[in-house]
C-alpha cells in the first residue's frame, strides 16, 4: 500500500528541481540578454567602422579615377585641361545656367566623355529610391554644403535648384554598389547581390554616391573680402591679390542681390581680427579705419595665405575657416546670406609654376616681379651678385664728357648685359634649361625659344629696359649724366635704352641747351618723349602691369606690351612672371570657373587708367555680372573659357589675353582700359590645378535574401565625407587635401 | 488494527542524505560554473562596454581634428615624451560644452587623459570637450587661438593630468592606462609626429587597458598606479604589436597583486586613420 504522504514528498523534490532550473534559467537568460544587447552594440559599432572604411575607400576610388583621367589626358589640350563634366551644358546653352559648380556626380549609364572614367553607378538613386529600412538622401541633404544655388533665396535652407535636370531624380547622385569584388555597375536587379555564400563575389557589402564640385572656381573665404571703410581706389584698383576682390560685385540671387560693403567687412573683422585690430563684438566686428595693416598683410609678396598671420591683438589671433562647416556656421551666426556660399570655398591651392611651354625649357617656377627692385644705380658687391643672377647685368660707372677737340660725350652709368655668369658682353640671349634670368625669360615668352637667340637681343633688352623704367620710381639717377633711363650695353658697341617720360638728361626743349648735358652731350641719349605714354614709376602690383611697358621697336609709338588680343605674342609674359612668390599658395582662382559672379568680384573696382584712378565707368556698369546671364565683360570671359560654341577652356594664364579680347570694349576702348581685365585677373588666376570638392556618402549594409530590386538595400551604417583636394593637372601630383568628416 | 507507524531506517536516511548532498554539490558546481562563466562574460562585456564608446568617441573626435600647421596640438612629441599615461589635446569640429552666453562656434577643444590627481577620478579616463565661442564674442571665453603653444598657454588644464576643469567628464572610469603612437605617412611607426607635425601622421594608434568594476575594487589606487607604471610605454624600436603583447606579458607575470583582479584587465588597441593617402 502506498503511504499517505508519498505524493507530497515527490512534490517537494519537483519544487526543488524547478527552483534550481529557475535559478539556472535566470542566470542564462540574464546573460543572454546582456550578450544580445552587447552584440547589437558591437554590431552597430562595427557597421559604423565599416561605413567609415567604405566612405574612405570611395573617396580613394573617386580620386583614383581623377588621377587616371589626368594620366590618360595627354597631350594636354583645351579639351582635357579641365575635368570632364557630366552633365555638360547643352551645345549653345549658357554655361552658368543650372549648377555652375557641379563637375559630375555618380550617375547610371554614365556617358561622361573620355578621358574621364565613368562613375560605375547602378540604376538606383540616392534620393528617389528609398531603401528597405526607409533611408534616402534628399536633395537638400546633398546640398548641405550650399555649393548648389538655392531655390529659396530668402532663408538659410539648403534647398537646391533643379534647373536643367529631369524629374524625379534631378541631379541627385545614383548609388555605386560595392560588392566583394569592388564597385560594380548593375542596371537591373541581380539575385547574387543578396547571396552571402562565401564564394559569391557579387554579394553587396555597401554602396556609395558622390558629387564633385569645382571649389577651385570659387573665391577662397580665407583670403577674399575687403574691410570697410574700403581702402582707397588706388589701393584696391591696382589689385594684385585676390583679397582685393570686391565681393559687393557678386550678384548672388537671380534678382541681382549684392552684399553691402559692411557685410563683407564682418568677415574681414572676424578673420583678420589681429591684423586689422578689429573693434566691437562678434558679428559686428569693425576693422581699424587705417587700411595699411590690411594692405600690407595681403600685399606681402612671400605670404602663401595657407596659414593665418602670427599677429596677436588683445590676446586673440587672426582666424581661418578651417573647414566648410565652419564657414556655414559662421554665416549662420553672423546672419549673412547663405546665397553667397555658392561662390565661396575654404580650400584652394596652386603651385606657382607656369603652364606655358616652348622648346626644351623646364621651369620650376615663375620669375618674381619684385626682383626688379634690385636694379638700383651704383649697386654694392652683394647687390651686384644678385643683379647678375636675376638679370645677367653688371653695373658700369659713367664717365664724364670732355669739351676738347673733338668733344667726347659723357657715357652714362649703365648696365652691361653679360649673362648670369661671366663678364663678357653678350651678343645673344643665351640658351637656358631650367632657371632663366629676366631677359632670357622675357625672350622665351615673346619668341618661344630657350636656345641661343641673337636675332632678338636688341628687342628683348630694349623691352626689358622699358619694363625696368616703368617699375623704378626715378628717385635714383645716374650721377654722371642725371639720366633716369635704363641703358644696357651689349656686344658690338650696341645699346638698349629704356623709356622715361621725364628724364633730366633729355634735352628739352630739343635741341637747346645743346649739347646736353654739357660740355659734350652724352651717348647714348634717352629716348624722345612720347605723348600719351603712361608711366607707372612704381613697383608693379601685378603681372598685367607689364602691359604698360613700351615696345620701342613698334611703330607708331607708343605701342606697349600687348595683353589685349588673343593672338598677341606677348601673352605668355602673363604666365611667366608673378607678384607673389610663394611656391604653393592659397586663394588663386581657377581661370576656367563657370561662375560669372566670381569674375565680377575679381574685376569690380579694378582701375582702368593709371593716370586717373577711378572705380571705372565701364566696370561700374558692366562688371556686376549676375548669376543669371548678362551680356557683359564677365560673361564674355566665361563664354570664352567654356567648351561649346562660345569658346574653349584656358590652358594657362597667357589665355587671359584671349579673354581680354572677349570683353571687347565693355570696360573701355583704349588698350590700357581693355587690359584692366588682364591686370585684375592674370595675377590671381591659374589653370594648372584642379581644386575639387568631393562629396561622398557611403552606406554599409546588405540586401536581404528576399530582396527583389536594387532599391531594397538594408542600411546598417552611414558616413559622409567632404574631401577638398588640389591636384596638379600637369603632373598628377596631389598638392594638398583636406578630409572633412560630416556629422549630421 | 493499528496501522504500523511508517519511518525511515537509519540506513535510508544516510543514503538519502548522501544522495541529497551529492545532488546539492553537483547543482552548486553547475551554478558556480554558470555564475563564473557569466561573471567572466560580464566582466568582459563590462570592459567592452566602457571601451567601445570611448574608442568610438575618439574616432569621431580624431576624424574631426583640425590639422593645420598653424593650429596647435598638445600631443606626444620631442618636447614632451609623456612617460606613463599619455595625454592628447587638440581642436576639433565636434561640438562641446559651451559657455552659457556668447555665440557658439562650430569648434571645440578636446582632450583625453587619465586623471592622476588624488581625487575620485584618480586613474580613470577623462575627456575634456570645451566648446569655443566665435572670435570677438567675449574677452573671457576664448575662441580658437592659432599658433603654437596656444593650448598650453590658454587652456593649461587640457595639457596636464591633474588640473581640474569643469568641462572634464569621466568617459571611461574603468580605463586606467592610455598610450598612443603615430603611424607616419612614410609607413614608419613613431612616438614623434614627424617633421611637419600632425600633417605627417597617417594614423594614431591608441592602446588602452581597462579593468572591470568588480576586479577594480580588489585593487587599491596605489596598486592601480603601480600597475600603470608596469605597463611600459610605446617603444618606437619595437614592432607595433609589441605594445599590447608586452602589456599582456606583464599582466601574466604579476604575482604580487590579486590574480582575480589582474585577470580582469583587458587590453584594446585601435588605429584612427586621418585621411586617404596621397
Amino acid at each position: 500500500m502506498t503511504p499517505r504522504f508519498s505524493s507530497t514528498r515527490r512534490g517537494a523534490a519537483l519544487l526543488i528541481v524547478l527552483a534550481f532550473l529557475v535559478i539556472l534559467s535566470g542566470i542564462v537568460v540574464a546573460y543572454l540578454t546582456r550578450s544580445s544587447a552587447d552584440r547589437q552594440l558591437a554590431h552597430g559599432s562595427f557597421n559604423n567602422v565599416k561605413a567609415d572604411q567604405l566612405a574612405k575607400s570611395a573617396v580613394e576610388l573617386v580620386v583614383g579615377d581623377l588621377k587616371q583621367e589626368i594620366a590618360a589626358g595627354t597631350p594636354i589640350t583645351s579639351s582635357n585641361v579641365v575635368p570632364q563634366r557630366s552633365p555638360k551644358p547643352a551645345a549653345g546653352a549658357l554655361p552658368w545656367t543650372g549648377i555652375p559648380n557641379l563637375i559630375r556626380r555618380s550617375v547610371r549609364s554614365d556617358g561622361i566623355a573620355s578621358p574621364a572614367i565613368p562613375s560605375r553607378a547602378s540604376a538606383v538613386n540616392s534620393t528617389v529610391d528609398v531603401s528597405l529600412n526607409g533611408r534616402s538622401v534628399s536633395l537638400a541633404l546633398w546640398n548641405a554644403h550650399y555649393i548648389v544655388p538655392k531655390v529659396s533665396t530668402g532663408d538659410d535652407s539648403p534647398d537646391p535648384v533643379t534647373t536643367g535636370f529631369v524629374a524625379p531624380n534631378y541631379w541627385a547622385p545614383d548609388w555605386v554598389i560595392v560588392t566583394r569584388n569592388g564597385p560594380t555597375k548593375f542596371d537591373t536587379w541581380t539575385p547574387s547581390l543578396a547571396d552571402s555564400t562565401a564564394t559569391n563575389t557579387e554579394f553587396a557589402v555597401g554602396r556609395y554616391a558622390f558629387a564633385i564640385y569645382d571649389e577651385g572656381g570659387l573665391l577662397d573665404a580665407n583670403v577674399v573680402g575687403l574691410p570697410s571703410p574700403t581702402p582707397g581706389i588706388t589701393d584696391v584698383g591696382r589689385k594684385g591679390n585676390v583679397a582685393l576682390a570686391d565681393l559687393t560685385g557678386m550678384k548672388y540671387t537671380p534678382a541681382g542681390t549684392t552684399a553691402a560693403a559692411g557685410t563683407i567687412s564682418k568677415i574681414v573683422g572676424w578673420r583678420n581680427y589681429a591684423t586689422v585690430k578689429a573693434s566691437g563684438t562678434f558679428p559686428s566686428l569693425s576693422p581699424t579705419p587705417d587700411p595699411s595693416p590690411f594692405m600690407n598683410y595681403f600685399l606681402d609678396r612671400t605670404n602663401d595665405f595657407r596659414t593665418v598671420a602670427n599677429t596677436v591683438y588683445l590676446g586673440r589671433t587672426d582666424q581661418a575657416f578651417v573647414n566648410r562647416r565652419e564657414l556655414i556656421e559662421f554665416f549662420r551666426s553672423a546672419g549673412l546670406s547663405f546665397n553667397m556660399l555658392q561662390f565661396l570655398g575654404t580650400f584652394s591651392r596652386e603651385r606657382n609654376i607656369p603652364t606655358f611651354k616652348a622648346g626644351t625649357a623646364n621651369l620650376g617656377g615663375r620669375f618674381a616681379i619684385g626682383n626688379l627692385g634690385l636694379l638700383k644705380d651704383n649697386p654694392d658687391a652683394t647687390q651686384n651678385a644678385d643683379i647678375q643672377k636675376f638679370f645677367g647685368l653688371k653695373w658700369v660707372v659713367g664717365t664724364p664728357g670732355t669739351g676738347g677737340t673733338p668733344p667726347i660725350p659723357a657715357t652714362p652709368g649703365h648696365w652691361q648685359y653679360v649673362g648670369k655668369t661671366g663678364s663678357t658682353l653678350q651678343d645673344k640671349i643665351p640658351a637656358f634649361a631650367t632657371d632663366p634670368e629676366f631677359f632670357q625669360l622675357l625672350n622665351y615668352a615673346v619668341y618661344s625659344t630657350n636656345s641661343d637667340d641673337s636675332s632678338h637681343i636688341a628687342t628683348t633688352l630694349s623691352v626689358g629696359a622699358t619694363i625696368i623704367d616703368q617699375y623704378d620710381d626715378d628717385t635714383s639717377s645716374d650721377p654722371t649724366t642725371t639720366t633716369t633711363s635704363t641703358m644696357i650695353e651689349y656686344a658690338g658697341g650696341n645699346w638698349a635704352v629704356g623709356m622715361e617720360n621725364v628724364d633730366p638728361a633729355r634735352a628739352s626743349p630739343s635741341p637747346a641747351p645743346s649739347p646736353f648735358p654739357s660740355p659734350a652731350g652724352m651717348s647714348p641719349t634717352p629716348r624722345p618723349f612720347i605723348a600719351g605714354y603712361a608711366m607707372l614709376n612704381r613697383p608693379f602690383r601685378n603681372v598685367g602691369e607689364f602691359g604698360y611697358a613700351l615696345r620701342p621697336e613698334k611703330t607708331p609709338p607708343p605701342q606697349t606690351i600687348n595683353f589685349a588680343t588673343a593672338a598677341s605674342a606677348d601673352a605668355p609674359i602673363l604666365d611667366l612672371f608673378t607678384y607673389n612668390t610663394a611656391a604653393t599658395r592659397a586663394g588663386i582662382v581657377n581661370l576656367n570657373t563657370t561662375n560669372p559672379a566670381v569674375f565680377a568680384a575679381l574685376l569690380k573696382s579694378a582701375n582702368p587708367t593709371e593716370a586717373a584712378p577711378s572705380p571705372g565707368v565701364g566696370l561700374a556698369a558692366a562688371n556686376n555680372a549676375a548669376a543669371s546671364p548678362t551680356p557683359n565683360a564677365t560673361s564674355g570671359i566665361i563664354g570664352h573659357t567654356t567648351l561649346g560654341t562660345l569658346g574653349q577652356p584656358a590652358l594657362g594664364r597667357s589665355d587671359v589675353a584671349r579673354l581680354v579680347q572677349a570683353t571687347g570694349t565693355s570696360i573701355g576702348s583704349t588698350e590700357e582700359q581693355k587690359e584692366t581685365t588682364a591686370r585684375a585677373i592674370a595675377e590671381v588666376s591659374q589653370t594648372r590645378t584642379w581644386g575639387l570638392f568631393i562629396d561622398v556618402i557611403a552606406q554599409a549594409g546588405r540586401y536581404p535574401p528576399t530582396a527583389a530590386g536594387l532599391e531594397q538595400f538594408i542600411v546598417e551604417g552611414e558616413k559622409r565625407y567632404w574631401l577638398h583636394i588640389a591636384i596638379d593637372r600637369f603632373t598628377g601630383e596631389v598638392i594638398d587635401q583636406q578630409l572633412e568628416a560630416v556629422e549630421e | 488494527m493499528r496501522r504500523p507507524c511508517s519511518a525511515f531506517t537509519i540506513a535510508e536516511l544516510l543514503v538519502s542524505m548522501a544522495v541529497l548532498t551529492l545532488l546539492v554539490l553537483i547543482a552548486s558546481r553547475m551554478i558556480d560554473s554558470a555564475a563564473n562563466l557569466t561573471a567572466q562574460g560580464s566582466k568582459r562585456m563590462d570592459a567592452d562596454s566602457q571601451v567601445r564608446p570611448l574608442l568610438n568617441r575618439m574616432a569621431i573626435d580624431v576624424s574631426q581634428m583640425i590639422r593645420r600647421s598653424d593650429v596647435d596640438y598638445y600631443v606626444k612629441s620631442s618636447l614632451d615624451s609623456e612617460p606613463g599615461n599619455d595625454r592628447i589635446a587638440f581642436f576639433c569640429s565636434a561640438p562641446g560644452y559651451y559657455p552659457a552666453t556668447g555665440s557658439q562656434s562650430s569648434l571645440s577643444l578636446v582632450s583625453y587623459r587619465i586623471n592622476a590627481g588624488l581625487t575620485s577620478a584618480q586613474n580613470r579616463m577623462e575627456r575634456l570637450s570645451k566648446g569655443l565661442v566665435w572670435n570677438g564674442v567675449s574677452t573671457t571665453n576664448n575662441p580658437i587661438i592659432f599658433g603654437l603653444q596656444a593650448i598650453f598657454n590658454n587652456w593649461p588644464a587640457a595639457t596636464d593630468a591633474t588640473s581640474t576643469d569643469a568641462d572634464y567628464e569621466l568617459i571611461a572610469p574603468q580605463v586606467f592606462r592610455f598610450e598612443y603612437f603615430y603611424l607616419l605617412k612614410t609607413g614608419a611607426i613613431s612616438n614623434l609626429p614627424g617633421a611637419s607635425g600632425m600633417p605627417d601622421v597617417a594614423a594614431i594608434s591608441v592602446a588602452v587597458a581597462a579593468i572591470d568594476q568588480k576586479s577594480r575594487i580588489l585593487l587599491s589606487d596605489s596598486q592601480v598606479t603601480d600597475l600603470i607604471g608596469r605597463l611600459k610605454d610605446f617603444d618606437p624600436g619595437q614592432p607595433s604589436y609589441d605594445l599590447t603583447t608586452s602589456w599582456q606579458s606583464t599582466l601574466d607575470g604579476i604575482v604580487d597583486m590579486p590574480r582575480v583582479a589582474i585577470s580582469g584587465v583587458r587590453i584594446y588597441q585601435r588605429y584612427f586613420y586621418f585621411m586617404p593617402s596621397r
